[in-house]
């Protein structure tokens, strides 16, 4: 018990941070300085990453015992963040485990690291639980709903990594307004920019989107471009490092299937949820709503491979627009929409 | 020659239209564009007041369009249907092809089918070819369902088979979609869904429902004992909301029980939820002192807060006071304190009812050559009703067994796959050359690996 006192969860949290960022720093590496050995201390350190992640949540349950006031820890957003890292992690490391793509860890340990990072900005107290949240549903919805995200997010990753070994310019630069446009929302949104003027806020939206999308597209049509000047048969490491198209784009299939099967859960477990507490089991509620949108995103995505040709391109598109669905029902309803869900802010 | 074909009848050419892929991803986004208008703008039935947020026109726009109830309009209903229009269609068209296959015997050994499959593992057993089968065999059927192994002019062939029901796994995912949509019509259209609220003691077996809030009758009585607030240890925040309540059915006698956030009571097809609570009024008493400004005779009357008149001294006639407020608001806007609502009856003339502070007695007034004041109360306690929301929802079942559907049939159609294995054997030296290839209707790469690690089973069986 004097560990306890003298470790607390948000202290190992925080450190975790960095550990995170390390492994990041390491996969990126070993893209630029091509050594093997970096990535594979970048996997180490993600698997302390896990390791430590998974003591502090635990840690963070057992405090609130102590406390008194004893509640599952994925209750609040500085929670569901640790948690949300956790799942990245996990769903990263047991990827790379079964595929060998350690390539993919360049953006996997960053999104836990940015995950980690945005909870430290976050209120971090341990509050006890209102009445409608005691509910083994609740814990169920969360767990359920962020392996879902994670997994989505992992998808993500693969399908940048899909646009780098394709070389495809002009798809790079699309992929990175799309991404450009969803990290305009986020700062929107971080900036705290709050306002009922919903004109001036989609306005200012707009002109925020467009200037960090156009950037963004350059930017990364840049990189994808230099990937191919630097390399131009192909045949450099970081080209044979990365799977074969046709693989990337059947694992990013594969996981967007395992984030869809858990979004599913995650919508179904949160509406029984609002069902035994509520006594509605779908109210459109904004958050409710976003989460189906996601849901339809992804179905469309999925019969779209149903139709003969929509492979490889149209899966990256989706999986990019798809995610940033997840990124706005996550944090944008939160912020920018009001609803049931407000408690996570 | 005249290579076109004919142009199809014009049914199957519309059939053909609402069994298309094409059709359902337009349809799923564009159900899901409508849902971000809802998202964006404030729906009807929510608290805020949206209209000043719009220039007029586009307000009217808006209205036209079903904007501000965009998930009641007529237009989003009609994707909801069309949705499942194009998912029955669909299914029709193609369940009768996949049963046949599903169902069908297992295919023989087509070789034709074997040669056309590119990715194939060639390893050399030790072994005469008739035991290098033997152990195909062994390590092939704990792990396949169906395996068939034949003999032919140049060796051995092997078939095995497993997991052909999974294809009818989007069939089940498509079904439960399907079901989901009727339970949620059937809600719609047979629940309902009304509030409740009971101080505690009283009884009800009527509710409220909706917006013009007609009453409808339940299918027992409720009768609040008593509700409380439970406080988390050494806090302020709230830990549990709980209703006492006695339930009547009728030719049953009275059984009592509690509600609970996130713990309903469900009773006859209608479920009540611990929804809210409040004070209903107070009880108690306060105490009146009258003055008689021509005899300077002094008088203190004490009257219950309620709806029941009391004497006023000298005959002067009746004094009620029907309700006690925790602080009366001045117009300017000042808190008041305490304050009750007080009604005067005299002999003669019209009643006069006023506000009244409590133990102020500097805000004494004239009535009736009376000079009032009301002094402190006694046992002013506030008395709590519980707010119960009261739904019936016939549907729910219904949608909850297309939720368990769905989740099976992702999980059958996601992560199991109908899978083909051939093995060829022939016998090559003293040895056996044996040669595998296989197909799988999902993750073919895990499929690959599955045939690769197989493989490598066998040849461990040296
Ligand atoms: C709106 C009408 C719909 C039509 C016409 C339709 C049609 C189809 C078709 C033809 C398949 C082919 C399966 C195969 O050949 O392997 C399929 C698969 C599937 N559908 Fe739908 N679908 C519809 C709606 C939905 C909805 C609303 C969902 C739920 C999100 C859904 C989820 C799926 C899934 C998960 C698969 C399996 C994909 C796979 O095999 O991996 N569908 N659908």
């Amino acid at each position: 018990m004097a560990l306890l006192e003298i470790l607390e969860s948000t202290a190992i949290v925080s450190f975790i941070t960095f550990v995170y960022g390390a492994a990041a720093v390491l996969y990126w590496a070993d893209w630029v300085f091509e050594k093997p050995v970096l990535s594979r201390s970048a996997t180490w350190l993600m698997l302390i990453g896990f390791l430590g992640n998974t003591a502090g949540i635990v840690l963070r349950w057992i405090e609130s015992h102590q406390m008194g006031i004893g509640r599952a820890p994925f209750t609040n957003l500085y929670e569901s963040l640790v948690f949300f890292a956790w799942t990245i992690a996990i769903l990263y490391l047991v990827i790379e485990k079964q595929y060998k793509v350690r390539s993919l860890g360049a953006f996997a340990a960053p999104l836990a690291f940015l995950a980690l990072a945005y909870a430290a900005l976050q209120n971090k107290a341990i509050m006890p639980l209102m009445p409608a949240l005691k509910s083994n549903w609740l814990i169920a919805h969360v767990i359920t709903c962020f392996l879902g995200y994670a997994a989505f997010a992992v998808a993500f990753g693969l399908a940048v990594i899909y646009l780098i070994k394709s070389r495809d310019v002009g798809l790079s630069w699309l992929a990175g307004a799309l991404a450009g446009i969803a990290a305009a929302i986020l700062t929107v949104i971080f900036t705290g920019y709050q306002t009922d003027a919903f004109w001036t806020l989609a306005g200012a939206g707009f002109f925020i989107g467009a200037g960090v999308a156009l950037g963004a597209g350059f930017a990364t049509s840049a990189v994808v471009n230099l990937v191919k000047k630097s390399d131009p048969g192909g045949k450099g490491r970081v080209n044979k490092m990365l799977p074969d198209l046709g693989v990337l784009d059947e694992l990013t299939y594969q996981t967007i299937l395992f984030g869809f099967m858990f979004l599913t859960a995650g919508i179904i477990t949160g509406s029984v949820w609002a069902n035994s507490a509520w006594g509605r089991y779908w109210s459109w509620d904004p958050k409710e709503t976003w989460s189906l949108i996601t849901w339809l995103i992804y179905g469309a995505m999925i019969h779209s491979r149903l139709v003969r040709g929509w492979r490889g391109r149209r899966t990256v598109y989706l999986s990019l627009f798809g995610f940033g669905a997840v990124l706005f029902t996550y944090f944008g309803v939160n912020t920018l929409l009001k609803g049931l869900h407000s408690y996570a802010t | 020659m005249n290579n076109k074909q004919p142009p199809p009848p014009p049914l199957t050419a519309v059939l053909d239209f609402f069994a298309s892929v094409k059709l359902s991803i337009f349809l799923l986004l564009t159900v899901a564009a409508a849902s971000v208008i809802g998202t964006l703008i404030p729906q009807e039935g929510m608290a805020e007041i949206h209209h000043p947020m719009y220039s007029p026109f586009l307000d009217a726009v808006f209205i036209k369009l079903g904007f501000f109830n965009v998930y009641k309009a007529w237009w989003f209903q009609l994707l909801l249907g069309l949705l499942a229009l194009n998912l029955v269609v669909c299914t029709l068209k193609r369940l009768p092809i996949t049963w046949k296959l599903v169902t069908g015997v297992t295919p023989g050994f087509s070789r034709g089918k074997f040669k056309s499959i590119k990715e194939k593992h060639e390893i050399k057993l030790n072994m005469p070819a008739q035991k290098a089968r033997d152990a195909v065999l062994d390590v092939v059927s704990s792990r396949f369902k169906t395996v068939k192994a034949a003999e032919d002019e140049d060796g051995y062939t092997v078939y095995a088979e497993k997991g052909r029901w999974t294809r009818m796994g989007f069939y089940v995912i498509h079904l439960s979609f399907l079901l989901i949509l009727a339970g949620a019509l059937l809600g719609s259209l047979f629940g309902y869904s009304g509030s409740l609220n009971l101080e505690e003691g009283q009884t009800s077996q009527t509710v409220e429902v909706g917006v013009d809030r007609q009453r409808r009758d339940l299918p027992f009585a409720v009768k609040c004992e008593r509700f409380e607030v439970k406080y988390y240890e050494g806090r302020d925040s709230v830990s549990e909301f709980t209703s006492d309540v006695t339930i009547t059915e009728p030719g049953k006698a009275p059984w009592r029980t509690f509600i609970r956030v996130n713990h309903p009571l469900r009773l006859h097809g209608v479920s009540l939820y611990q929804a809210s609570y409040g004070v209903s009024h107070y009880s108690g008493l306060v105490n009146v002192s009258f003055k008689n400004l021509e005899t300077g005779e002094k008088h203190i009357v004490p009257v219950p807060i309620s709806a029941q008149p009391t004497a006023l001294p000298w005959d002067k006639g009746m004094i009620m006071i029907p309700s006690f407020t925790a602080s009366l608001r001045s117009r300017d806007g000042h808190n008041m304190g305490p304050a009750v609502r007080m009604h005067i009856f005299p002999q003669e003339g019209k009643p006069e009812v006023m506000f009244m502070p409590v133990g102020r007695p500097e805000f004494a007034r004239d009535v009736m050559g009376l000079e009032m004041a009301v002094l402190e109360g006694e046992e002013i306690v506030p008395v709590y009703y519980t707010g119960l929301k009261v739904t019936k929802d016939p549907g729910v079942w219904v949608v909850y067994s297309g939720f368990i559907l769905i989740l099976l049939g992702c999980m059958v159609t996601f992560f199991m796959a109908h899978q083909q294995l051939y093995i060829k054997i022939v016998p090559s030296g003293s040895g056996a050359s044996v040669e595998l290839g296989g197909a799988a209707n999902k993750n073919s790469q895990g499929f690959e690996e599955r045939v690769r690690r197989i493989a490598g089973r066998l040849e461990k069986k040296e």
